[in-house]
């Protein structure tokens, strides 16, 4: 797979993104509590722009919502602990999923049928995912205990990235941005029980 | 936004990126500068929030699952937000 270049003083770096409010110093939010959650216990949403329904991950299973109906559940081949859904804005059919012991699949019917998208992937432990803004066929995850990997032919290889990640390596969320400023096509947040960060997404 | 809080979610305008939400237990924050400086966008939201998404073609649409599992939305970038299941009508 061909990586775009990166300066290399600047892969690394993370910067905390979580400023304090104006005002009297807020109460700083111990992790501890929320550290013993674990994968299993993220939870994420994606939207299908062209009909309002929504997916829910998290980790009893994966959920549509319409408001027609309220929520039902989405067969798939783990039936619980998932930990990400990701849906291609573009054409909605495409999703991903990512969880504790599956790694990622995906499914290009609307999550009818699936299938394994783990080739490349150190181990089934994948605790977010994120879609690249725009290029569709690339995707981000974070995997349990190793680090960040990449795929940039929708899910047939990954390859992992340079970087170390975020200094708290208990990222929950992954989210891509174009937010200006960065040296390849964007950046990366990560959600995080000490805050969120972001860094380059050539790191 | 408490430093260093827990964040469970976080999500980025895709049409004004420096936008950007996080959701976790300290509630829903809204920046406008990349994460410099953040505001509370959760009054009226009731309970404790564990998941946030954009709707990506009209990204001033925004949904929010809390612990109980409710789920809730506001149509003007976190502004205003509505109980949209279970049903229970509108709570401004």
């Amino acid at each position: 797979m061909k990586r775009a270049p990166c300066v290399a003083s600047l892969t690394g770096v993370f910067l905390l993104a979580a400023c304090s409010r104006g005002g009297a110093a807020p109460p700083i939010l111990a992790p501890a509590t929320e550290g013993q959650i674990g994968i299993s216990q993220s939870v994420t949403l994606a939207v299908n722009p062209f009909d309002g329904s929504l997916l829910r991950a998290d980790q009893q299973g994966l959920f549509r919502w319409r408001s027609s109906v309220g929520w039902t559940e989405v067969q798939a081949p783990a039936s619980a602990g998932f930990s990400s859904v990701v849906m291609n804005p573009d054409n909605p059919a495409t999703v991903y999923a990512g969880g504790a012991g599956f790694g990622a699949i995906r499914s290009d019917d609307s999550g009818e049928t699936w299938r394994e998208v783990i080739s490349g992937l150190p181990n089934l432990d994948v605790a977010a995912l994120a879609l690249h803004s725009f290029q569709r066929e690339t995707l981000f995850a974070w995997v349990e205990g190793v680090g960040i990997y990449q795929t940039e032919d929708g899910g047939k290889s990954w390859l992992k990235m340079p970087d170390p990640g975020p200094p708290d390596p208990d990222v929950r969320a992954l989210t891509h941005s174009t937010l200006a400023g960065s040296m390849n096509t964007g950046w990366l947040y990560a959600a995080t029980p000490t805050g969120v960060y972001l860094s380059m997404d050539c790191f | 936004m408490p430093t260093n809080a827990v964040v469970r979610s976080v999500a980025v305008d895709p049409d004004r990126p420096e936008r950007t939400y996080v959701a976790g237990p300290a509630g829903v924050f809204r920046s406008d500068d990349a994460g410099l400086t953040w505001e509370e966008a959760d009054v009226a939201l009731d309970g404790e929030p564990v998941a946030l998404a954009l709707d990506p073609f009209n990204p001033q649409t925004v949904f929010v699952v809390m612990t109980d599992g409710s789920l809730w939305k506001s149509v003007d970038g976190a502004a205003k937000w509505q109980l949209v299941w279970p049903a229970g009508g509108p709570a401004e």
